[in-house]
């Protein structure tokens, strides 16, 4: 239905361009409505493949949880038990929402990697040989994930068009 | 009443005689700190540029005013090439928050890396400034220079201790979300934390975009000390080293690595550890980060509006996929599905 998300953002942007601009004669805020713009061609180009964005990484961030939840299992300790625990509620939660709105899933997400940043403590060395091999796996899995989300994030931002 | 009315005011009391004050205009960049540039004149004293470095309401980095004062106040003793700073105010009165006034240095600023595009002679001479600078503040007798208000760490991890807890701290007061990236990050610095025998001052904000040059690319004036500190030389090399204020394989868009590294040796007489460097390579980056989540949170939570602040964000995804990079975390080899 037009007019959509698209034709709205470029109307804001002419408007910046060919009306405010003209009329600023201070540099600070000429250089304000640059960035401005700039921002809004970055949501222009972001917001048609947003929801692929979400579904990819809520996709991966819920298969690097279940991956965790063996070895959470295998490792000593009431901390990993109660992570554990939360991990198995987060995922069945998730599962039960069935299709769910964008916040729905980016507060999902959040509190997924809300999980995984308390995981990290856990993949840590230790001398304690009880759990090596999981704290090693735990570690590994994480990193992968960790890898994979930062590139995903980079070519997201590749559309901003904007670095040093 | 304007700012510059209020300036005036400000002026006119410090020197005692009516002050004029024309051509203010806002600078942009700057993001931890509102920077104007202004011309004043007063009986007595011909017209003459200043700069104005006013708290922000909100910003990417929360920093003090006062101790940027007095560090730049001493830097001048190193023979260092600062500007000059004239008057501190640390009331709220005169231009409702603290702010200090310095003398204007003539000069070019650059981008937060040297652009490749600019001559090479520029660039050959921008780089000799620029270790020699580094080297001076590093070889520097602090206590003789009068850096002994700043608290100095002693030998061993207490250095790189300090700077973790500092920015994990930040880190862990403005994130509004996890960010596992950096829970991984800082996780790395307190499982590697170096030693070091060697105490000196540290700039901790040195790189491009922070100095001033002439277009022959001598460096007029070494800028933006407000998080100068007593540390690890190597602090000042692993940021200035980092991957994000690199272009064209060159350190800072400048030189080689390799050639940054043996001429800060030889002017210094220091040796480069190459684990420490990294230490502080993985700690910039993860500083980095924590600034640019400072500024969102000041976003997210509408104490500002400033777009760069958006941008600056936005550019921690490259700054993510750059520190797991620096600690052999999740690259393709070890972390493709």
């Amino acid at each position: 239905m037009r007019p959509d998300l698209d034709d709205v953002l470029s109307a804001v942007q002419r408007l910046l361009q060919a009306e405010v601009m003209p009329s600023v004669a201070d540099p600070f805020v000429a250089e304000q409505v640059m960035y401005a713009s700039l921002l809004l061609e970055y949501a222009k180009k972001a917001w048609p493949i947003e929801h692929q964005a979400v579904s990819e990484e809520h996709r991966d961030l819920d298969a690097t949880l279940r991956a965790l939840m063996p070895l959470l299992a295998a490792l000593p300790g009431a901390v990993a038990a109660d992570l554990l625990r939360e991990v198995r509620a987060h995922l069945s939660a998730t599962a039960a929402e069935g299709s769910a709105s964008l916040d729905a899933v980016l507060a999902r997400d959040r509190e997924g990697r809300g999980l995984l940043d308390r995981a990290i403590p856990l993949g840590r060395a230790s001398s304690e040989p009880a759990g090596a091999d999981a704290r090693a796996k735990l570690r590994a899995t994480v990193d992968a994930y960790l890898g994979r989300a930062a590139r995903r994030q980079e070519a997201a931002i590749a559309l901003l068009g904007f670095t040093w | 009443m304007s700012i510059g009315s209020r300036l005036e005011s400000f002026l006119a009391a410090r020197v005692g005689r009516p002050v004029r004050v024309s051509a203010l205009s806002r600078k942009s960049g700057g993001a931890s700190r509102e920077t104007y540039l202004f011309e004043a004149e007063w009986e007595g004293s011909e017209k003459r540029g200043f700069v104005l470095r006013r708290d922000p309401v909100a910003s990417l980095l929360e920093s003090d005013r006062s101790h940027e004062y007095r560090v730049l106040e001493a830097a001048r003793s190193l023979g260092v090439p600062v500007p000059a700073v004239r008057w501190l105010e640390l009331g709220r009165e005169a231009l409702d928050r603290p702010f200090f006034v310095m003398e204007r240095v003539d000069g070019m600023v650059t981008p937060p890396t040297f652009p490749q595009a600019y001559p090479d002679e520029m660039r050959e001479r921008c780089a000799e400034d620029f270790v020699s600078i580094l080297a001076a503040i590093h070889r520097a007798d602090w206590r003789a220079a009068g850096f002994g208000f700043l608290d100095a760490p002693a030998p061993g991890p207490e250095a790189a201790r300090r700077a973790v807890d500092l920015w994990r701290g930040i880190f862990e007061k403005d994130r509004i979300e996890p960010n596992p990236v950096l829970t991984r990050a800082f996780e790395w610095l307190e499982e590697n934390l170096p030693s070091s025998d060697q105490v000196t001052l540290v700039h901790a904000d040195y790189r491009s975009g922070n100095y001033l040059h002439e277009s022959d690319g001598r460096i007029t004036a070494m800028l933006d000390w407000e998080m100068a500190h007593l540390g690890d030389p190597h602090e000042d090399l692993g940021w200035a080293a980092m991957p994000y204020w690199a272009s064209g394989g060159r350190v800072c868009g400048l030189l080689p690595l390799e050639d940054f590294v043996a001429r800060w040796e030889s002017a210094t007489g220091l040796r480069v550890d190459p684990a420490r460097l990294r230490f502080y390579q993985v700690l910039g980056t993860a500083k980095m980060m924590a600034i640019a989540l400072t500024g969102v949170r000041n976003l997210c939570e509408a104490r500002t509006c400033e777009p760069t602040l958006a941008i600056v964000g936005l550019l921690n995804g490259r700054l993510a996929r750059e520190v797991l990079e620096l600690i052999g975390a999740g690259t393709p080899a070890t972390g493709a599905r």
